[in-house]
């Protein structure tokens, strides 16, 4: 069986391949930089000296600096691990939004003598929604490229968007990621229009074009937002604290402990996701109790106050 | 003088470590009992050494002792920060050494030499002087990884390099299609690798609803996959809240399928398990499974297609991973009615939500701005989570038998609960 845990994926191999294939002398300067750079926070205690003493001959060394023994480094050929997800990848509907049916051909072609990783029967999504984006419409595929092409070019685009109502709207929009959803199985543009940060699911687009060059790719446009900061209280009943830390482990948060079995969390969010928090903490029902923002709890409040209005339930 | 290495040997330890700071984020170190001082001191600072950008160290209320946390906000990553801890691996000289050096021996595409060849070229090309068994063992072990290829003539045994990524055609297209999948897809820290082996970055893509401790449970699904494509049965050690403290339990089934929540950032195995009287499937929580034994014997197809096709059909009566009845002897389906209030001029998506998020439930318009959703299940009280997301919209709930009956007592004790927690909430908000 393949091994996932294995020197040939290790960050200091990296490492020394960088340094091997780097073409002029190689400074201590240098060495301490690629390390620094490369490397973990302590690589340049433990790596560091074992390189500028060139422990490993791996350099020869000429009036004070070193030069690659092994000239251009190594390029490593691909494991077996890696052909066969590759191959298990090609498999899925959405490689098709990156290359044709000819092309994922070809490439399974050339990985014909292993076996895909993973099928795509193995695994079962159970509460993923079942309105994901159909990714075989053509229409679909050349929009998803346009945006692609868009972004890497710093591009601004030209969209004929289905607002919520089925109105279509004209946008013209600064495009900087692209963002998959695993519970929606969607693709939603993230983009600024003027100063406003936007969010469009590429299924919506009636029509993409490529506009007139952008402005500004690197500053305002990724420039994100002070996120929104939610505070709960977690009482650590019918193991609830532990659903609460990996239901919100894809939020960034802050927990501590209190007292009586009792946890403050602190979770940090966009606005945007706003709505899709508030109903996630109420699935939690009284096992999570919003203490904090203001207006947060004031949504809380509506929620229940609506469902105590609707007696039948009583 | 410290023995502390920034990397390591064995990733078991550390993949626990690293789960709990990032997961709950306030342990200290009496949270990990029966480990000493000195290890869980070395393996936090290794922690703090492979994500130095993540981790935050802070006091608990009252100060009384240091914990660390990892910030991660997965929505904002171009990858996952976590699949470092694939890169940690520990090395030998002798490893480093005949990596480079016979991946470069043999880079040519037409490059092909015996083991004995190359440990005589290891010696006039790089003046190092390796033993023949060593230069051996890592060609196999290379072969093994699929990173050599062999051709055996007679007696002897030829070495020469595999396929390259470059050499894949359509190499950049490729490129992006891995730079989103690494984050989104199983085992995507092997997309990862073929990133990095190729000095590539994603700056495009992001995933949302995506759970970076997935990846450290990577190497038992590995094993599970593998014994899924078998047909093998498995041999578990799972050690969950309860039985923490102890080295866990034994639980030995015919792994089946993957079952992935998108919300609650749990993956499982579904396993068919035979007891002595009964055979019933179950799943197991793959960061509760420490050690996955593949058992050598393999179940005949015939077979494990049929346990395959009656898994189908059971779990489209499973909400979510439970395939127990809730009241043992009383019938093993549910109907689940939920009735919910929407305004159908402004709140159309509210139907939708039911529909798109139901796992297959009927929905039916019943009165002006009133509808019901059906769902026949093997344990309503999994559903109790998202029925609460309705709140404030919920008309009535009642669960029924399949016989059409309603269960009385059943329905009396889980709507009570619903009620009861309901009622804890109105308490808490001031309603």
């Amino acid at each position: 069986m393949e091994k996932l845990f294995s020197e040939i994926y290790n960050r200091y191999f990296g490492i020394v391949n960088l340094l091997l294939s780097k073409k002029g002398p190689i400074t201590k300067k240098l060495l301490q930089d690629t390390v620094q750079k490369n490397g973990f926070g302590e690589s340049l205690l433990f790596l560091l000296p074992r390189l500028s003493a060139n422990e490993w001959e791996l350099f020869e060394e000429k009036d004070g600096v070193y030069h690659s023994r092994i000239k251009g480094g190594v390029k490593q050929p691909l494991s077996r691990l890696q052909k066969r997800w590759l191959k298990a990848v090609l498999e899925d509907p959405r490689a098709s939004l990156f290359l044709e049916k000819e092309q994922i051909r070809k490439l399974k072609g050339s990985l014909q003598e292993v076996q895909p990783l993973f099928a795509y029967q193995d695994f079962y999504y159970f509460d993923r929604f079942s309105d994901g984006d159909d990714y075989t419409k053509e229409g679909y595929r050349q929009h998803f490229r346009t945006i692609l092409s868009a972004i890497r070019n710093g591009q601004m685009l030209r969209i004929l968007y289905q607002a919520r109502r089925g109105r279509n709207t004209k946008l013209l929009v600064q495009p900087y990621y692209l963002e998959y959803s695993v519970k929606n199985d969607c693709y939603r543009l993230l983009c600024r229009r003027g100063n406003q940060r936007h969010t469009l699911r590429v299924s919506r687009m009636q029509k993409v074009e490529i506009g007139e060059n952008a402005a500004d790719v690197d500053g305002m446009m990724r420039k994100e937002k002070e996120p929104e900061k939610v505070t709960l209280i977690v009482k650590d009943e019918r193991n609830a604290m532990e659903r609460v830390m990996l239901q919100f482990a894809d939020y960034r948060k802050n927990t501590v402990r209190l007292e009586d079995n009792r946890y403050r969390c602190e979770i940090f969010y966009d606005k945007d996701d706003e709505t899709e928090l508030l109903i996630e903490i109420l699935s939690f029902g009284p096992m999570l109790q919003v203490i904090g923002n203001e207006q947060f709890i004031k949504l809380v409040q509506e929620r229940l106050k609506k469902q105590a209005a609707l007696t039948s339930m009583a | 003088m410290s023995d502390f290495q920034e990397l390591i040997k064995n990733i078991d330890k550390c993949r626990d470590y690293v789960r709990d700071f990032f997961v709950y984020g306030f342990k200290s170190r009496s949270d990990f009992p029966g480990k000493s001082a000195r290890t869980y001191d070395d393996e936090r600072r290794r922690i703090v050494s492979w994500l130095p950008d993540y981790v935050r160290e802070d006091y608990s209320e009252g100060g009384k002792s240091k914990n660390i946390s990892l910030q991660i906000d997965q929505k904002k990553l171009d990858t996952n920060p976590l699949f470092r801890v694939w890169q940690t691996k520990s090395f030998t000289d002798k490893d480093l050494m005949l990596h480079f050096c016979l991946l470069k021996l043999l880079e040519k595409k037409d490059a092909e030499y015996s083991a004995a060849e190359l440990t005589d070229l290891l010696m006039d090309e790089y003046a190092y002087e390796a033993d023949l068994q060593s230069v051996r063992r890592k060609c196999n072990e290379y072969a093994e990884e699929g990173l050599l290829k062999i051709r055996k003539e007679g007696k002897s045994i030829f070495y020469s390099r595999d396929l390259r990524f470059d050499e894949l055609p359509y190499a950049e297209e490729l490129l992006d299609l891995i730079c989103c999948f690494q984050m989104d897809q199983p085992l995507g820290v092997v997309g990862n690798t073929i990133l990095t082996g190729q000095k590539e970055k994603n700056e495009i893509f992001h995933v949302k609803h995506g759970f970076p401790t997935f990846t450290l449970e990577d190497e038992v699904l590995l094993s599970l996959l593998d014994a899924i494509h078998e047909k093998k049965k498995v041999k578990l050690r799972v050690q969950n809240n309860r039985n923490m403290e102890r080295e866990g339990s034994l639980k030995t089934g015919l792994p089946l399928q993957i079952f992935v929540s998108t919300r609650s950032g749990r993956r499982f195995v579904c396993m068919h398990m035979e007891g002595r009287k009964t055979a019933h499937f179950t799943c197991l929580r793959l960061d509760q499974i420490k050690e996955v034994n593949v058992l050598s014997v393999e179940e005949s197809e015939d077979r494990r297609q049929r346990l395959y096709e009656r898994l189908m059909e059971e779990k489209k009566a499973v909400w979510g991973v439970s395939f127990a009845p809730l009241v043992p002897g009383q019938g093993a389906l549910q109907k689940v009615v939920l009735t919910i209030y929407a305004d159908e001029q402004i709140e159309p998506f509210i139907p939708q939500r039911l529909l798109r998020e139901g796992e297959g439930g009927s929905v039916e318009r019943i009165a002006q701005d009133t509808f019901r959703y059906e769902k026949t299940v093997k344990d309503a009280m999994e559903m109790f989570p998202w029925i609460r997301s309705f709140t404030g919209r919920i008309l009535d709930l009642t669960i029924y038998g399949t016989d059409g009956e309603e269960l009385t007592e059943e329905n009396e004790r889980l709507k009570k609960i619903f009620l009861s927690d309901l009622k804890k909430m109105y308490d808490m908000y001031g309603i």
